[in-house]
């Protein structure tokens, strides 16, 4: 897996160099254009952001619910991951005034890192302290795509125009997580006193490669002869399947470190506990154990969404 | 021509030496079953885990290594055709060599003066070995049970060792299946043969986890359970690929498993601890009860727990049972033995540790050279730990685990002051301080099961209230005969409740009825009828049992000290009634033709 990694990145970087490389020869042919943008991406890989969610309703069946007679309340929220910020670099080939081709490679990162605690307690003859925390909880996504393009301009001034356009192409994206979560209880009695300290790690990554696709619409402005900028919104369509990736579990108490691959899925868990039940989907690569017989459906990475970017383009 | 010749003479000679091999191998193995044998069972650490369902939500654990002290006695005559009797007491963190062992089970006895309250050693005239092999084991940390860690004189690391990686009701009885199989393996004469649970008190909680570990053991390794413990699934199954080896490497049913573990007997068992105080205080706290009859006879009046000017709303069973103790107290009675004086249990329980901590007694009560086993030598105790804190125990510790009422100072005193370990660091070295030779009740255990990690998280494994234990009970109950005593004079687990708390498991049985007057010719009649719901037990039929449930009317707690005669005659007789004898006789036959031996 780490090999193929390695290699689609190399391929990566050899098209970027690729590209480049073709621009500077194609300097003063007027048929080429080079593009560089940026922006932000809205996103809902839902099935990634899964793992917040879990974490959120173990943290409601498992902690607020059954101490819901002490006082307390979490700070924070776990986070999620809706945007993405993309770049982009594209060359296009003009064939016609109003036709064109291109060849891109866009790349985008998203990371979210959080801190949580949550602390809950009573005071009485007895006292007693459970604090939950999560230093950090981190959700990381990453990736790029090539793709090729054709593209319909339609004038609206001698510097103006607005442009309609599709893509197709490859794309990778890699996205991990990470929680080191604490807990300690502690127990002041009359007769007697407890602490309790439990904790880990739990890490997990995965890489996954699939078909992408978007629809373009975007407004070009000319500055000068060869030099202008863009706006551009974009709808993209990109699901990737069958998403191998490691991961990894330290606990407190027990010196050695668990460690696994697996493919992604979703696991669905039916938590029973005395003070309530709780339904929970949860994504997972872990399937030891006597976890496979949890397992609900196949994990989707579902990066589609809309783009929002800007741009500036040089004509050679 | 020549080698011919030579082969001809050498080869009779040779199957000669092989035969004669073969047998001293063969009378050997059978010498170490018909001899008695005493020493420790090296338990390694185990990962284990309790969970809800939800895999990284589960609490992670590894258990301590530990050496588990066992004795074996075999049986009068014939030990390799007799059934292995399993005996352990409760606490948690009970010696069974104070307890069972002492009273009135092994070969000999320990006989204590009333007026002086010391021991002695005496042959004991109802010793278990006339029916079968007897098996005696202490709990981790217990009678001579012991620990290791890496650094035991570090005091936060060993004070971590008392958490629910060591001290739970699950690792606790996964302790003792280990033992057990491990003992039958050493032992392949007695492997197939059938095992009986003789149980006291919280006893009957390690029993009933234990049996339920044996018979629905997949359970444990699947997920199914809340408690996970994959190795001991594996041991298990190695277990019963040789005594089954229809079922090599397949689940065996636990109809099948039960003809190896197809009874027990619990002697005033812990089950369903809750539902047994919830009913016990109500019936105790009803006019003319008991507690009456002892304001009458003592001239002291017995206060209700309601009528009790500090009374709190919102109490528990076990507020209104302290309120008892303190009336047992104040008027100088035992609450395990309310027609005996106070401390006329643990006194027992005290000489009985006093004596088994001297060489010469141990040697003669276990029937071993002691100076034998290794393990005892303080030498070889480098890593071991036995107790929590050092110093200023008493505010350390919590007793709201422990079977009876909380310990007094005196029984604090002997806790930290041990008696004669002196004797024993003569012969086999002073320990470090944090060590002991023996302790009777290790109080830090009993602590450890009541407060740990696992309870803080709000795992269901505190036997105190949960509800679990009574149901796995049952589900066992369905497969193995089952006997319990109902003595007339103890408080602290009062069986007259149990039918009527048994009957609270309303998911599983429909009704849970006392009938005091069968089985007919029953000296001492008494029996428990139970009323399963239909297909309710996983892989039974099970519509009804019948636990056996005799009355002792001279005893309290420990019925083998004051009726050890009575309570073997009825074992006996409860064994012929259910087949007992029968049925070993069909184990043994069946196993004994798979394996192709003649017996």
């Amino acid at each position: 897996m780490k090999k193929y990694i390695s290699f689609c990145h190399r391929a990566a970087a050899a098209i970027v160099c690729f590209l480049l490389l073709f621009s500077v020869f194609l300097t003063g042919t007027e048929r080429f254009q080079i593009e560089l943008y940026g922006g932000i991406s809205f996103i809902n890989p839902k099935d990634f952001n899964l793992l917040s969610k879990a974490e959120q309703k173990y943290n409601d069946i498992y902690f607020i619910q059954r101490l819901r007679h002490f006082e307390g309340y979490f700070v924070n929220d776990f986070p999620k991951i809706k945007e993405t910020i993309p770049a982009g670099f594209r060359i296009r080939y003009k064939v016609s005034e109003k036709l064109s081709f291109s060849l891109g490679l866009e790349g985008f990162i998203q990371k979210k890192e959080i801190s949580l605690e949550g602390s809950f307690g009573y005071s009485s003859t007895t006292s007693e302290n459970h604090i939950k925390k999560y230093d950090p909880f981190r959700l990381g996504l990453s990736g790029y795509a090539v793709m090729g393009g054709v593209h319909f301009r339609l004038p609206v001034g001698s510097k103006t125009d607005i442009e309609i356009g599709a893509a197709a192409g490859w794309a990778k994206a890699d996205f991990d997580f990470s929680s080191n979560w604490s807990y300690t209880a502690s127990y002041q009695g009359t007769e007697v006193s407890y602490d309790s300290v439990d904790g880990g790690v739990l890490e997990g990554d995965g890489t996954g490669n699939g078909f992408a696709a978007q629809a373009v619409l975007r407004f070009n402005r000319m500055l000068g002869r060869n030099f202008g900028f863009f706006v551009e919104t974009a709808c993209t369509y990109c699901r990737m399947k069958s998403i191998e990736g490691s991961g990894r579990e330290a606990r407190i108490g027990i010196p050695e470190e668990n460690s696994w691959e697996g493919i992604w899925g979703i696991k669905r868990e039916e938590i029973h506990v005395l003070w309530g039940d709780a339904d929970v989907s949860v994504p997972t690569n872990y399937w030891g154990d006597w976890t496979l017989s949890q397992h609900d459906r196949d994990f989707v990475l579902d990066l589609s969404g809309f783009r929002l970017s800007l741009g500036i383009c040089i004509r050679l | 021509m020549i080698l011919e010749e030579k082969m001809k003479k050498v080869i009779p000679t040779l199957i000669l030496s092989v035969w004669i091999i073969f047998w001293v191998g063969a009378a050997n193995s059978l010498m170490a079953q018909s001899q008695p044998e005493a020493g420790f069972c090296f338990i390694e650490e185990n990962d284990f885990h309790f969970h809800t369902n939800s895999y990284f939500n589960r609490l992670a654990l590894r258990s301590s290594q530990t050496r588990i002290w066992r004795v074996y006695q075999p049986a009068d005559d014939d030990p390799a055709s007799k059934p292995l009797f399993v005996f352990f007491n409760g606490g948690p963190g009970g010696a069974t060599s104070a307890g069972l062992f002492s009273a009135y089970t092994g070969r000999n006895a320990v006989s204590v003066d009333p007026h002086t309250s010391e021991g002695s050693i005496i042959i004991n005239p109802h010793n278990w070995t006339r029916i079968g092999n007897l098996l005696h084991i202490d709990s981790r940390n217990a009678g001579f049970s012991y620990s290791l860690m890496g650094n035991p004189q570090d005091d936060t690391l060993r004070q971590a060792e008392w958490d629910a990686q060591n001290f739970n009701p699950f690792i606790d009885a996964a302790d003792f299946v280990r033992v057990l199989l491990r003992f039958l393996a050493d032992h392949p004469q007695l492997q197939q043969n059938p095992v009986v649970l003789v149980v006291e008190s919280y006893g009957g909680i390690r029993s009933l986890v234990m049996l339920h570990l044996l018979l629905f053991y997949q359970d444990y390794g699947n997920g199914k359970a809340l408690y996970q413990d994959p190795a001991l699934v594996h041991e298990i199954q190695e277990h019963y690929n040789t005594i089954f080896p229809k079922y090599a490497d397949q689940t065996v049913p636990p109809s099948v498993i039960a003809g190896q573990f197809s009874h027990q007997v619990l002697i005033q068992p812990a089950i369903t601890r809750y539902f047994q105080r919830l009913v016990a205080v109500r019936m105790l706290e009803a006019p003319g009860s008991i507690l009456d009859q002892l304001a009458e006879e003592t001239g002291v009046p017995y206060i209700r727990y309601r009528d009790q000017p500090w009374a709190r709303e919102n109490h528990t069973p076990y507020n209104i049972m302290n309120n008892i103790y303190d009336y047992l107290d104040i008027i100088g009675r035992d609450p395990y033995i309310y027609s005996k004086p106070e401390g006329f249990f643990n006194d027992y329980f005290d000489a009985a540790g006093e004596l088994l901590t001297h060489y010469d007694a141990l040697c003669l009560m276990t029937g071993v050279d002691v100076t034998g086993i290794p393990e005892l030598y303080a030498s070889s105790r480098q890593r071991a730990y036995k107790i929590k804190f050092l110093e200023d125990y008493a505010s350390q510790m919590s007793f709201s685990a422990l079977m009876g009422p909380a310990p007094k100072a005196s029984d604090l005193n002997s806790f930290l002051f041990p008696c004669a370990e002196e004797d024993m660091a003569s012969v086999f070295g002073a320990l470090q301080p944090w060590d002991r030779y023996f302790l009777d009740l290790n109080y830090d255990v009993s602590t450890a099961f009541s407060l740990n990690m696992a309870v803080m998280e709000g795992y269901d494994v505190q036997y105190a209230y949960s509800e679990i234990y009574g149901e796995m009970f049952l589900e066992n109950v369905a497969f193995v005969e089952t006997f319990i005593t109902n003595a007339a004079y103890d408080i602290v687990v009062y069986c007259p409740s149990l039918p009527d708390a048994l009957a609270y498991h309303t998911s599983i049985l429909n009704s849970s009825v006392f009938d005091p007057a069968g089985p007919s010719q029953a000296e001492r009649p008494g029996q428990i009828l139970l009323d399963y719901k239909q297909g309710i037990v996983p892989g039974s039929s099970v519509t009804s049992r019948t636990i056996r449930f005799p009355r002792y009317t001279n005893s309290g707690h420990a019925v083998t000290m004051t009726e050890p005669g009575e309570i073997l005659d009825d074992v006996i007789s409860w064994l012929q009634d259910t087949d007992f004898f029968l049925k070993q006789q069909s184990l043994l036959h069946q196993n004994y033709r798979h394996k192709g031996v003649k017996k």
